[in-house]
Parts: structure tokens; C-alpha cells; sequence
């Protein structure tokens, strides 16, 4: 033991240096979940993993996080919306919670925030946490503690719905429609808010059923995509999608008749805009392939037409198409989509 | 005791061979259970080891040495039978008890057996430590297996991309 505490001490391990064939041979027999945790353990470990099991990820993204039915185990599943099929990917027994209620987490590579730290800015990961309660919490390794942000505009706005990285900030969207930039320095933690879109119009009250509205950036853009539903007894959605239009002081939010090349998946956990070639390519011939200018969600309002299904809306046509999740979800747990990092 | 059958016509004892460490210390031992070792088998079957010469070893030291001829004796007369279909089940129990006891050590003692392994082309020896370590690996954390193993405090950047994975992947080690 003091012989390992003292190597530990002059970081004298050589684990890192074991040659590939053997890393082989010791990730062999894991789960797909440990030779995940193992790919996170230092670069060279990584690289290897990735050579040796490349089908266990990338996950091609985003892919569908799902409650089996109880009848299946109850447990919680990734679905393939380009295999249509429940992947036996089997998360660990130990995992009990609910996909739609883990907060929602976004992470940016950022190189911004880190002013006041010792070393010098680095090129390295942000994230950021959005409470139930409607509070952001932002997290930078460099500085090693959370930071809370945007209480006050926070409680003026009923809350924050969702929020994304754009442009080294972090936006957030109020309860009201308000979209906030904030602008932190977790060194010296404080942080400055611009308004990037007021609160929106209330629908008409005789028509309101509910709203649904979520962030989306895509290449240094800023997307909303704001969902209304008429009824809740038959199948009638509105969609919009729009985009901050630069400058962003002007706070002009053009409606998008289509997104040429991409779709947006949209969800409670993440939300991503994808490239149609990329996605469809990777696909196998028989895959499902998705389709440009469609917005993608994971919530099953269109149990109402098909029972456990993705909703796929399309902006061109404005048409409502379901996607069967095959093989069944609780629809007691929303779905979401996922965006796994390694 | 099992004589190697390419013995070289010395036929009463078995043959024995003489490993030098890079640390200069001298092993003799039979040439039946250095020969465990496929780069070694292959030094022996060439005649070398035998007498005063000795086969030279610079990548393994001499506590290492010692610990892979430990296994390689206690696994010699059931590699001579090959792969003893004539064992007994108490054999082979007590084999699986040896080698259980054998790889309970410390992580860096593991670490330089699998080289050695690797090195002289052990085959069940490579596979042994191999398992041993993934049993020390599963269900742990990236954090937890770098703890394990004795890897220096993570880097920044390091931290940072283990930091990422468990937002994302946090709930999974709760």
C-alpha cells in the first residue's frame, strides 16, 4: 500500500503507457457501460477503446433516452431513431432515475470564462445546469465550484424553460418567452444580462392549450422553436421556428419557412440541430433517414395519434408524421434526447 | 516432475536453465517451466540457457522474475500434459486457488507482471492479470479506476473532459 500511495504521490503509474494489445485484452470482457468509464480515464486509453469497440459509441446523435414498459423490466433504454430499434446497450441496475427529471445540462468548450483563474485561459469545458426551480447554475473545471446566475431576472421571468450556449454566453429562456444573455466571469462570479428577445405575445386565451418553447444553436446561430397545441383531444400543432438575426442588440427573430440541410430535434434534456447528409449517410441502407426542414420531438404529445411515437413535424408542409418508438415506452416518462460526450 | 520431452539426452534429471535478470541476479530453474514463456521455448529448443551461460532478461527485474517463475512452475507439469485432460477436478480447483491468491497484490506489482507476461509471451499468465485488472475496473467511475490503479492527479484538460462526462454521465455512479 505505501508503495502505490507513494507513486500516487509522484505520479509515477504506468498504467497509462500499457501497451494497446493488452488494454485490449483487459477491456475485452467489460460491459459496454465500464468500457465507457474507461474511455474517460486518460487519452491513450481512449484512443484505444475507440479502436477496439467503435460500435459501442459514437452514439450517433441525438438518440432517444427511454422508460421500458413495465412489463419489459421497467429499466431505462436508448432507442435508435436511425435503426428504429431498442439498442441492447443496457444502462446499470443502479440507475433509477427518470430521464425527464435529471435537470437539464448543457456543456460548451469555452475559453472565455476563466479570467480570474490562476493559469492562463485554456481551451476547456463549461457547463451549465438548469434547476427544476428555474435556477442556472454554471460550473467551470478551471475554477472547480458552482456559480448560480440570472435569480433575480430569473423570478421577473416565472423561471427559465430552457437554455443553450451561443457565442461564449450562456441564453436562457424565460416562462414568458424573454430570451437572456448572460455573460460570466466565474473567477470573480458575477455576471452581466442583455435582453435578446422580450417576452412573447400571450396566445389567445379561447385557443390556448399549452406552449412548448425551446432553444436550439447551430453553428453560431440561436434558434426558438416554439410549439403551440390547439386541442388536446385531436392532433393540432403549430410550430414556428425562428432565428435571431444579427446584430442580436436589434432583437429582430425572422421566422424560418425551413432549415435547409438541417432538422432540429428538440427535448427536455437537449436539443440539437443536425445535418441531414451527415445523419443519413452513417445510416445503413435500410435505416430511417431523416429529413431536412423537420423539427423532431421526443415528447409523446402524439400519443394521441400514435402510441409511443416520435413527432416528426415538417416545416415545409406543415404535416405531423409519427415515428414508432418500436418496441414501447412507459408513457408515464417523457422521453428525451441525449447527447452523450466521450 | 514432468522432463521435457526435447530434453537434451540427459535423461534422469530434469533440464535446467539459468534466467539473468536486468538486475544481474540469477534464476535456475526447469526448462520445462521456462518454457511456459514462447519466447523463452524458443531460446531453449536453440540449446541456450543451459551450463554457464544464461539467458539475459533486461526487461524484467529480478522481483518481477521471481513472481512469473512462481507461476510458471506452479503451472508447468498441467502445461506439460497439455492442457491436462487427464487433471483432476482437485487439480485443477487447486490451480484456480493459486491463481486467485497469485494476483492478489498490489497494482503496480500487476502492472509489471502483465509486461513481463507480455514480454516473454505468457499466454495464461497475460490472461489471469488481464481479468484481474477488469474485475478491479468494473462499475467504477473514470476517477475511481484511475484511484485504483495509482494514476497521478488528472490533469486540467483531463478534469475537465471527466468533469463533461459526468454531467453526462453522473447518474449512472450515483
Amino acid at each position: 500500500m505505501r508503495r502505490q500511495e507513494r507513486a500516487e504521490a509522484a505520479g509515477e503509474s504506468a498504467w497509462p503507457d500499457l501497451p494497446p494489445e493488452l488494454l485490449d485484452r483487459i477491456i475485452r470482457s467489460l460491459s459496454p457501460v465500464d468500457r465507457v468509464a474507461v474511455r474517460l480515464v486518460c487519452a491513450s486509453w481512449r484512443a484505444c477503446v475507440r479502436e477496439s469497440f467503435p460500435s459501442d459509441l459514437p452514439f450517433e446523435v441525438p438518440r432517444l433516452l427511454i422508460r421500458r414498459p413495465s412489463g419489459h423490466g421497467g429499466e431505462l433504454a436508448f432507442f435508435s431513431l436511425r435503426d428504429r430499434r431498442i439498442l441492447p446497450f443496457r444502462l446499470p441496475d443502479r440507475l433509477r432515475a427518470d430521464p425527464s427529471t435529471s435537470p437539464r445540462l448543457r456543456c460548451s468548450p469555452c475559453r472565455r470564462w476563466s479570467s480570474r483563474a490562476r493559469r492562463p485561459p485554456v481551451e476547456c469545458w463549461v457547463a451549465a445546469a438548469l434547476g427544476r426551480g428555474g435556477t442556472i447554475a454554471l460550473f467551470h473545471p478551471a475554477v472547480s465550484s458552482w456559480m448560480t446566475i440570472g435569480i433575480e431576472e430569473g423570478e421577473r421571468r416565472g423561471g427559465f424553460r430552457d437554455m443553450a450556449f451561443w457565442r461564449g454566453g450562456l441564453c436562457a429562456l424565460g416562462y414568458d418567452g424573454a430570451v437572456l444573455a448572460f455573460r460570466a466571469d466565474l473567477g470573480a462570479r458575477a455576471a452581466t444580462v442583455s435582453v435578446l428577445r422580450e417576452a412573447g405575445p400571450q396566445p389567445p386565451p379561447q385557443v390556448e392549450v399549452g406552449v412548448l418553447m425551446y432553444l436550439v444553436e447551430s453553428e453560431g446561430e440561436l434558434m426558438l422553436v416554439r410549439k403551440l397545441y390547439r386541442s388536446l383531444r385531436e392532433v393540432d400543432l403549430d410550430v414556428e421556428v425562428r432565428l435571431l438575426v444579427s446584430p442580436p442588440e436589434k432583437r429582430r427573430w425572422d421566422l424560418l419557412a425551413e432549415t435547409p440541410g438541417m432538422a432540429l430535434f428538440v427535448g427536455a434534456v437537449v436539443s440539437a440541430a443536425v445535418p441531414v447528409a451527415l445523419y443519413n449517410a452513417s445510416a445503413s441502407g435500410t435505416g430511417f433517414q431523416i429529413r431536412d426542414s423537420c423539427v423532431y420531438f421526443a415528447r409523446r404529445e402524439v400519443e394521441m395519434m400514435t402510441p409511443h411515437a416520435i413527432c416528426e413535424y415538417s416545416l415545409l408542409d406543415e404535416q405531423i408524421k409519427g415515428v414508432p418508438v418500436a418496441g414501447g415506452h412507459d408513457v408515464h416518462v417523457d422521453p428525451v434526447w441525449i447527447t452523450p460526450v466521450v | 516432475m514432468a522432463a521435457p520431452e526435447s530434453g537434451d539426452g540427459n535423461n534422469g534429471a530434469a533440464r535446467m536453465v539459468t534466467l539473468i535478470s536486468s538486475d544481474n541476479t540469477r534464476f535456475e530453474v526447469e526448462a520445462a517451466a521456462a518454457s511456459l514463456s514462447q519466447t523463452l521455448q524458443l531460446t531453449i529448443l536453440d540449446g541456450g540457457g543451459g551450463g554457464g551461460d544464461g539467458i539475459p532478461l533486461p526487461n524484467v527485474d529480478s522481483a518481477t522474475l521471481s513472481k512469473v517463475l512462481e507461476y510458471c512452475i506452479k503451472h508447468a507439469p498441467a502445461a506439460a500434459n497439455g492442457g491436462a485432460p487427464n487433471a483432476t477436478a482437485v487439480d485443477r480447483a487447486e490451480l484456480e486457488r493459486f491463481d486467485n491468491e497469485f494476483v492478489n497484490i498490489d497494482q503496480s506489482v500487476l502492472y509489471s507482471l502483465i509486461m513481463a507476461a507480455h514480454n516473454l509471451e505468457i499466454e495464461g499468465l497475460q490472461s489471469l492479470v488481464a481479468k484481474k485488472v477488469a474485475d478491479m475496473i468494473k462499475g467504477k467511475s473514470p476517477m475511481e479506476i484511475r484511484r485504483t490503479l495509482g494514476f497521478p492527479d488528472p490533469t486540467p484538460e483531463e478534469q475537465a473532459e471527466m468533469n463533461a462526462h459526468m454531467l453526462e454521465y453522473g447518474w449512472a455512479y450515483e
